[in-house]
């Protein structure tokens, strides 16, 4: 196991995609802090309220678009220089391979997450200290690293058992793309209000009228269950933390931990028996 | 010329990845159809109009296509294809004209099974489009040209790359970077030219401030060089479509023919001098 890691450790340092996503994440980091940072001061100076802890999170999002590029990469090469084959061949067991691959990607998506913090310093220095203080900010550091290890956990089952690199890339990147789009739906129709009012223009002015139930809220168990799900969903996590809208943390990391810990559980189940050509 | 093209679409009919992406889109069709329908809301005094609804699919766009043209065209180079049918005396010209062209009926097989399903569907829950029939006819021309661009674009990156996984993974990151590009630009120019310093709400109603001019309001050059690459570009074309904004629609054409004509050519030059390993 730990020979396995270690060279999996050391191409890793060699790889020139997770060097390539490290500066991507930087880059993109620090380009929408300073971009943001600039329009934000501006509001506030025409009178706007608006802190740091509102647009400080926002591009966490992407540390999932450059994990799904990374990871399948990474793994897809395993399969198609016969990496993975060869590891077998020499007596390594299955399971063991797979962890250790889950490990590098982690500790992968480890570097991605101090390369994001490190593009988004320079906002404490132009917008201020957050007003969220230490603790909940390494709570929310802490969930980021849940959410990202989760997706990590997912993209590792599917780089394990999908032989062909450019389909594995593909279909990464699509499942991003669709629990991206599916918690994006959910959380959309979470934050319907349960009472609408629509304002229409008179002699006096806008008046708004009446309020009046809002058909798209949703109420009850569904609710509930949709709220679950994206507290469950990686995406739906990243969607609250880049929203400042973080209410159970405990529950959430709880998620997290599950959500890694079912992919890992079936990913090494399904590596286990999948026939490696 | 016509064997090549034959033996494209023939090729077409057989792969997976090709009925993969007409599935999706029959699904994804189906689903923003249903997501987006409410009893409530169509018997109020603000429906949902099949306007809003039937152009949501060329979102996604870019993405199918990418992954579709990426997956199909790399294909050519993994399997030594595209080596052999210039071994046989093909000329490199009509190999990547027939390629350009089976990749376009793709385009347009997807468009119209996306019409089919959304506009059967659609019609039935939401009822007619608000727009007159020669806008509908107009909207879908503009729609084919901006595929065309996408599709000339993807194509031209895959067959001047000979690494199956990369070309994949660099179709979908343009397309995602041009997907937020017309995002960004969109924003940018919808901002107003002046606002209202303050908003006041009381019992009598909302009043509004004096005005003044908006610092974020793009003007002269800097304007002009925003509107010129978001018509330019099928993700800005696209994006006011889906955003009912036909403002320099009459435009629009004649710059997608533009755009279509300069990537096929330069990526014509660039297959013209590719080392086919």
């Amino acid at each position: 196991m730990m020979k396995l890691l270690s060279a999996s450790l050391v191409r890793l340092k060699k790889d020139k995609t997770f060097w390539f996503c490290t500066l991507g994440i930087l880059c993109s980091s620090l380009f929408m802090m300073l971009s943001v940072s600039h329009s934000v001061i501006d509001s506030v100076n025409r009178g706007y309220e608006m802190c740091l802890d509102d647009y400080f999170f926002n591009a966490i999002t992407f540390l999932g678009l450059f994990l799904s590029v990374f990871v399948s990469l990474f793994l897809g090469t395993e399969y198609s220089d016969g990496t993975l084959r060869n590891k077998v061949i020499v007596g390594h067991r299955r399971d063991r391979i797979y962890l250790s691959n889950f490990i590098t990607c982690a500790v992968a998506d480890l570097v991605f997450v101090a390369a994001w913090l490190l593009g988004s310093l320079p906002g404490l220095f132009l917008a201020g200290p957050l007003e969220m203080g230490v603790q909940n900010f390494l709570i929310y550091l802490l969930l980021i690293l849940g959410w990202t290890m989760a997706l990590t956990a997912l993209f590792t089952v599917i780089g394990s058992l999908s032989d062909n690199k450019a389909m594995t890339v593909v279909l990464m990147l699509f499942l991003w793309l669709g629990l991206l789009l599916c918690a994006s739906a959910i959380y959309d129709r979470l934050c319907e209000p349960e009472m609408q009012s629509s304002a229409i223009m008179t002699l006096n002015g806008l008046e708004v009228q009446d309020p009046t139930p809002n058909p798209l809220y949703v109420s009850g168990r569904l609710r509930t269950v949709l709220e679950a799900l994206l507290d469950f969903l990686p995406t739906g996590q990243s969607i609250l933390l880049a929203n400042n809208e973080i209410v159970n943390p405990l529950r959430q990391l709880l998620f997290s931990l599950a959500f890694s810990f079912l992919s890992s559980f079936s990913g090494i189940m399904l590596f286990r028996k999948k026939d490696l050509r | 010329m016509i064997k090549l093209l034959s033996a494209n679409l023939y090729r077409l009919r057989k792969s997976r990845v090709f009925w993969v992406e007409l599935g999706f889109t029959l699904v994804f069709s189906l689903l923003i159809c249903k997501w987006n329908y409410s009893p409530a809301i169509q018997s109020s005094q603000n429906p949902v109009y099949l306007d809003d609804v039937f152009f949501i699919y060329y979102e996604l766009l870019g993405f199918v296509l990418a992954a579709g043209i990426s997956l199909l065209v790399g294909t050519e180079y993994s399997d030594g294809t595209l080596r052999n049918k210039l071994i046989v005396g093909h000329s490199r010209g009509s190999v990547f004209l027939s390629h350009l062209l089976a990749s376009v009926a793709t385009s347009v097989l997807l468009l119209l099974i996306h019409g089919a399903v959304s506009g059967a569907v659609g019609f039935y829950l939401f009822g007619g489009f608000q727009l007159s029939v020669s806008q509908v006819a107009y909207t879908m021309a503009c729609i084919f040209l901006s595929t065309a661009v996408y599709t000339a674009i993807f194509l031209c990156i895959t067959i001047n790359g000979s690494n199956k996984a990369v070309s994949a993974v660099l179709c979908l990151l343009l397309a995602l970077v041009l997907l937020y590009l017309s995002s960004w630009l969109g924003a940018a120019l919808v901002e107003p030219e002046v606002i209202h310093s303050q908003v006041i709400i009381s019992l009598d109603g909302i009043s509004y401030g004096p005005e003044i001019p908006n610092p974020a309001y793009l003007s002269g050059l800097r304007r002009s060089v925003c509107e010129f690459f978001y018509d330019l570009l099928p993700s800005g074309q696209l994006n006011q479509i889906i955003q009912q904004d036909f403002a320099r629609a009459a435009r629009w054409p004649w710059f997608s023919l533009a755009f279509f004509a300069a990537v096929t050519w330069v990526g014509f030059l660039f297959f013209r001098q590719k080392n086919v390993q």
